[in-house]
C-alpha cells in the first residue's frame, strides 16, 4: 500500500458518550482534518442519522446528485454507541444523498466499526470528494494516526469481493493477527455496477475464528462509497469496551442495562426466540396473516413457505454451538451464522463459505420471486454480500422483472432467459449479471423505478404502445417509492402500514415504522385519527435508535410482561424506560420520554426539508403502488375472493350495496382502497404539522428551531 | 365439541406438530384450552403477559366462547423489525 497522505491527532478521550469530533476525509485533494462538534451542534442533532443529516442540509444543494463531488458520505454512531453492559450498542449509520432516491438516506449496520471509531477519537467520519483512485483509509486510534493509502490488489478473484478483500486487507493489515480491535467497511464490484450498492462492516469473532459481516443495505451507500473511489476504512483500537463511553452514571448505566438483559432472557425464549432463530423466525407469522410477500407482492402465503421456516435454517444451516450478534453484551445475539456452506452456483461454485445470515429480509427478497429453496437463499445471501449489493433492492427488482415477463411486458427477446416465478437458475443468472453490470443485470442494478422506464420502451417498441400508458400500467406493481424498492412485507391489508412505507423519509423501509401487526391483526388502531398518532409516533421513536447508535430490537421484538397493564402496549414503555435512564445517565441529563420525541422530530422535519429541497417532499412522493394498497389484479382477487368480500361488506355496511359480479366487487375494492390513502395522507400531514401538500409548516420548523434562512426561502417557494 | 390449536415458532418445534386436535365440553373458553396445553405439553413455551390469541386467524380473547371446529393458535407480539 502506497501512503498518498498521513497525519498524527490527539485522540480525543470519549466523555458522556461523545469526543466531539468528526473525522473529516476529503478524497479530492486526499487530506483528512478534524472538526470540533459545538454543544449546540450535538444538542440538537445528537447523533448517528441526526449528524448525517445536517452535515448534509449544510454542505449539499438542489443540485447534488449521489455522484456529485460535493455529496457526502457520513458514518455516525451515537452517544449510546459502544456498552456492552446495554443489548444492541454496536449500531451505527451510514447517510448520504442516494443513487436511487436522489435525496438523503441513512441506511443503518452493525458490528464493531463505530465503537472502535468512537475509541479512536471521532464520533463520525464524513467522506467529502472523489478520489482519482481507489484508496483504502486508515484510522490507527492505537497510534493516533489517519493514513490514505492506494487500495492494494490481492488478486482478481479477491479484490472483486467486499467480504474477501476486506478481510484480505484486515489480514494484511494486522500481519494475520486478527482480533476484535480492529474492524473495517467496504463493499464489493457489484456497487460499482448497480445504484443499491451496499457497505459491509466486517469484524473479527473471535469464538467462530473468522471475520463476520453486517450490512448497511438500504439506498446505494456503497454504490456512493465506491464512486468515491474509497474502497475501505479500517479502524483500530485497543482500549477497553466497558465504560469506554465514559457514562456519567455508570452504576445507572448498568442498572439499565442489567433490566433490559434480565427482560431479554426472561422473555425472548418464550416469544420470537430471536436468539435461537433469528429474524428468520417472522417468515412463518408473515405466511400464516398473508405478509410473506410472494410473487412480487401478488400473494402472502404459499404452500411451500414452510421450506424456508426459521427452524429449517437452524437445523441445516445456522452454528448451534457459539452465540451470535454483531456487538459485545447484546444477550439478544440475533444475527445467525453459518459456518462451512458449500457453494453449489456462480462463480464461486464449489467452495466452503462462512455465511452471516439470512435476517428475515434476505428471506423475503427469495420468496419475492417465488422461489421456497433454503440453499439457494444462503447463497443468494452470500453472493449479495460479497458483490455489495442490497439482497432487498435486488430481489424486489428482479421480481418486477419476473412479473413483467408473467405479463407479456417483457419476453426472452428482451431477457436473454426465461424470468419465470420460481426460477431459480434465472435468478441466481440475474443477480450475477446485475453485479457485473452485464446484460439484464445492468437494468435490474438500476432499480424498480428506473428499469420500469426501460420495459416501457421494450414494450413500445414491439406493440407500438405509448410510453406513458406503460409507465400507468407498471407504477401499479413497481414496488418502489421515491426510488426505493419497498421491504418485504405486503401492505393491501394494513393503511396503517401503507402510510408507513408511503411516508417514511427515506422511502419504503420499515425502520420508520412496522405498524402491521396492531394494525391488521391486532385491530389496535381502527379509526384514521389512531393510525396518524402511530405514524407519527412509532417514526419518531424507531429512527431516534438511529440517531444514538442503538438496535431498536430488544425493544422492538422482547416484549415487556408489564406492557399489557399500559394504555399503550404495543409502545412497550416499560422497556422505554430502560432506554431513557440509559440515555440519561450516559449524557448526563435527564430526559424523559417526551423529550427524547421531541429531539427525534426535530431530525424528522429537518430530514424532511432536506426531502423538500431535493425534490422528493411533496405529497406527490408519498405515493404508493396499486400493488400496495390492493389486489390490482383479478387474480390477486380471485385468490382471497371470500376475504376481500368480506372487506367489502363491511366497508359498504350492507349486502344490498355489494356489487353482482366479482369483477365489479373487485374494482370497487381497488376504488375504495385508493380513496382510503388519500384520507390517510389528509389526517397525517395535519397530525405532523404539515400542508396538505405533505410540505411542514412555518410554525413546524420554528417548534424545532430550524427555520433558518436557507429553509425559510424554500417554504417560501412552495407558498408555506 | 373438537377445537384444534394451530402451533406456530417455537410451539411447533418442540411439539413437533403443527396442529393438534382437542374434545372440549361445550362452554369451552379459550383460556380453557390454554389452560389444557399448558398442563398437557408444559415443554411448550407460552410468555405469560405477552400472548395473542386468534380464533379462526382472527384476533380474540381468552374469554370467548368456543364452537365446534373453532381453530385456535396463541402468538407472541410482533413489533418488528
Amino acid at each position: 500500500m502506497k501512503t498518498l497522505d498521513s497525519s498524527k491527532y490527539q485522540v480525543a478521550p470519549v466523555r458522556a458518550g461523545y469526543t466531539d469530533r468528526i473525522l473529516q476525509l476529503d478524497l479530492s485533494s486526499l487530506t483528512t482534518s478534524i472538526t470540533e462538534v459545538a454543544p449546540d451542534f450535538r444538542r440538537k442533532y445528537i447523533g448517528g442519522r441526526g449528524y448525517a443529516m445536517k452535515m448534509i442540509w449544510d454542505g449539499t444543494t438542489e443540485e447534488t446528485r449521489y455522484d456529485s463531488p460535493e455529496n457526502i458520505l457520513v458514518m455516525a454512531s451515537g452517544p449510546l454507541g459502544n456498552e456492552p453492559r446495554f443489548p444492541g450498542t454496536g449500531k451505527f449509520v451510514v447517510g448520504t444523498i442516494s443513487p436511487l432516491t436522489e435525496t438523503f438516506v441513512d441506511s443503518n449496520i452493525g458490528g464493531h466499526f463505530a465503537p472502535l471509531l468512537k475509541m479512536s477519537g471521532f464520533d463520525a467520519l464524513a467522506v467529502h470528494g472523489i478520489s482519482t483512485e481507489e484508496v483504502v483509509v486508515i484510522v490507527d486510534g492505537d497510534e493516533g494516526t489517519v493514513t490514505v493509502t492506494t487500495a492494494p490488489s490481492f488478486g482478481e478473484e479477491i479484490d472483486g469481493g467486499g467480504l474477501e478483500y476486506g478481510e484480505a486487507l484486515l489480514k494484511e493489515f494486522t500481519g494475520g493477527e486478527l482480533t476484535e480491535n480492529v474492524a473495517a467497511v467496504t463493499t464489493g464490484n457489484g456497487a460499482l455496477h448497480a445504484r443499491f450498492g451496499i457497505i459491509n462492516s466486517l469484524f473479527y469473532d473471535r469464538r467462530r475464528r473468522r471475520i463476520r459481516s453486517k450490512q448497511a443495505g438500504r439506498g446505494g451507500t456503497g454504490t456512493v462509497m465506491r464512486v468515491k473511489g474509497l474502497r475501505a476504512v479500517i479502524v483500530r483500537s485497543s482500549l477497553a469496551r466497558v465504560n469506554a463511553n465514559h457514562p456519567a452514571d455508570k452504576k445507572s448505566v448498568q442498572q439499565a442495562g442489567a433490566e433490559l438483559k434480565r427482560v431479554i432472557s426472561q422473555q425472548d425464549p418464550k416469544q420470537l426466540n430471536l436468539r435461537a432463530w433469528g429474524t428468520p423466525v417472522l417468515a412463518e407469522y408473515m405466511n400464516k396473516f398473508h405478509l410473506l410477500p410472494v410473487n412480487n407482492y401478488q400473494y402472502g402465503q404459499h404452500p411451500d413457505a414452510p421450506a424456508v421456516f426459521a427452524d429449517v435454517f437452524l437445523e441445516r444451516y445456522f452454528n448451534k454451538e457459539v452465540p451470535d450478534g454483531c456487538y459485545m453484551g447484546c444477550n439478544l445475539a440475533c444475527a445467525k451464522g453459518a459456518e462451512d456452506v458449500a457453494l453449489t452456483r456462480g462463480p464461486q461454485a464449489g467452495r466452503k463459505v462462512g455465511i452471516d445470515g439470512p435476517e428475515y429480509e434476505t428471506l423475503g427478497a427469495v420468496t419475492c420471486q417465488g422461489i421456497f429453496d433454503p440453499h439457494f437463499i444462503m447463497e443468494y445471501n452470500w453472493y449479495c454480500d460479497e458483490y455489495g449489493l442490497d439482497t432487498i433492492s435486488m430481489g424486489v427488482t428482479a421480481a418486477f422483472l419476473m412479473e413483467c415477463f408473467q405479463r407479456g411486458y417483457l419476453s426472452v427477446e428482451e431477457t436473454g432467459y426465461d424470468l419465470s416465478w420460481g426460477n431459480i437458475d434465472a435468478a441466481d443468472r440475474l443477480l450475477h449479471e446485475t453485479a457485473t453490470g452485464e446484460g439484464l443485470g445492468k437494468i435490474c442494478g438500476q432499480g424498480v423505478q428506473r428499469a420500469k422506464r426501460w420495459v416501457a420502451e421494450k414494450y413500445g417498441a414491439k406493440t407500438n404502445t405509448p410510453i406513458d400508458e406503460t409507465m400507468s400500467e407498471l407504477g401499479k406493481f413497481g414496488m418502489e417509492v421515491k426510488g426505493l424498492e419497498f421491504s418485504l412485507y405486503i401492505t393491501k391489508e394494513s393503511l396503517a402500514q401503507q402510510g408507513g412505507y408511503g411516508f417514511s423519509l427515506k422511502g419504503p423501509q420499515h425502520d420508520e415504522a412496522w405498524l402491521i401487526f396492531i394494525d391488521q391483526v391486532h385491530n389496535e388502531i381502527p379509526t384514521f385519527e389512531m393510525k396518524a398518532d402511530a405514524l407519527k409516533w412509532f417514526p419518531l421513536i424507531r429512527t431516534w435508535f438511529n440517531a444514538v447508535g442503538l438496535c431498536k430490537l430488544p425493544w422492538i421484538d422482547v416484549r415487556h410482561p408489564e406492557a399489557a397493564q399500559t394504555d399503550n402496549p404495543s409502545q412497550n414503555q416499560p422497556t422505554l424506560e430502560y432506554y431513557a435512564q440509559y440515555y440519561g445517565a450516559t449524557i448526563g441529563e435527564n430526559k424523559s420520554l417526551q423529550d427524547i420525541l421531541d429531539d427525534s422530530e426535530r431530525l424528522h422535519v429537518l430530514q424532511k426539508m432536506i426531502n423538500v429541497r431535493q425534490g422528493k417532499g411533496t405529497r406527490d412522493f408519498d405515493q404508493i403502488p396499486l400493488r400496495a394498497m390492493a389486489p390490482v389484479y383479478f387474480n390477486e382477487y380471485q385468490s382471497r375472493s371470500d376475504y376481500y368480500d368480506d372487506w367489502l361488506r363491511e366497508q359498504l355496511g350492507t349486502d344490498a350495496d355489494l356489487p353482482e359480479s366479482p369483477e365489479e366487487r373487485h374494482q370497487t375494492i381497488l376504488n375504495l382502497r385508493r380513496q382510503a390513502y388519500q384520507r390517510l395522507c389528509d389526517v397525517v400531514y395535519k397530525a405532523k404539522g404539515y400542508t396538505p401538500e405533505g410540505v411542514p409548516l412555518r410554525k413546524t420548523l420554528e417548534k424545532f428551531d430550524l427555520l433558518e434562512e436557507k429553509a425559510a426561502a424554500l417554504l417560501q417557494a412552495h407558498g408555506v | 365439541m373438537y377445537v384444534s390449536v394451530t402451533f406456530l415458532g417455537l410451539q411447533r418445534a418442540k411439539a413437533q406438530s403443527d396442529q393438534i386436535q382437542i374434545r372440549f365440553s361445550k362452554k369451552t373458553r379459550v383460556a380453557d384450552v390454554l389452560a389444557y396445553i399448558k398442563k398437557h405439553h408444559p415443554e411448550l413455551p407460552f410468555p405469560e403477559d405477552a400472548i395473542l390469541v386468534a380464533v379462526n386467524n382472527k384476533i380474540s380473547s381468552m374469554e370467548r366462547i368456543l364452537k365446534n371446529k373453532d381453530n385456535v393458535t396463541f402468538l407472541p407480539f410482533l413489533g418488528g423489525g
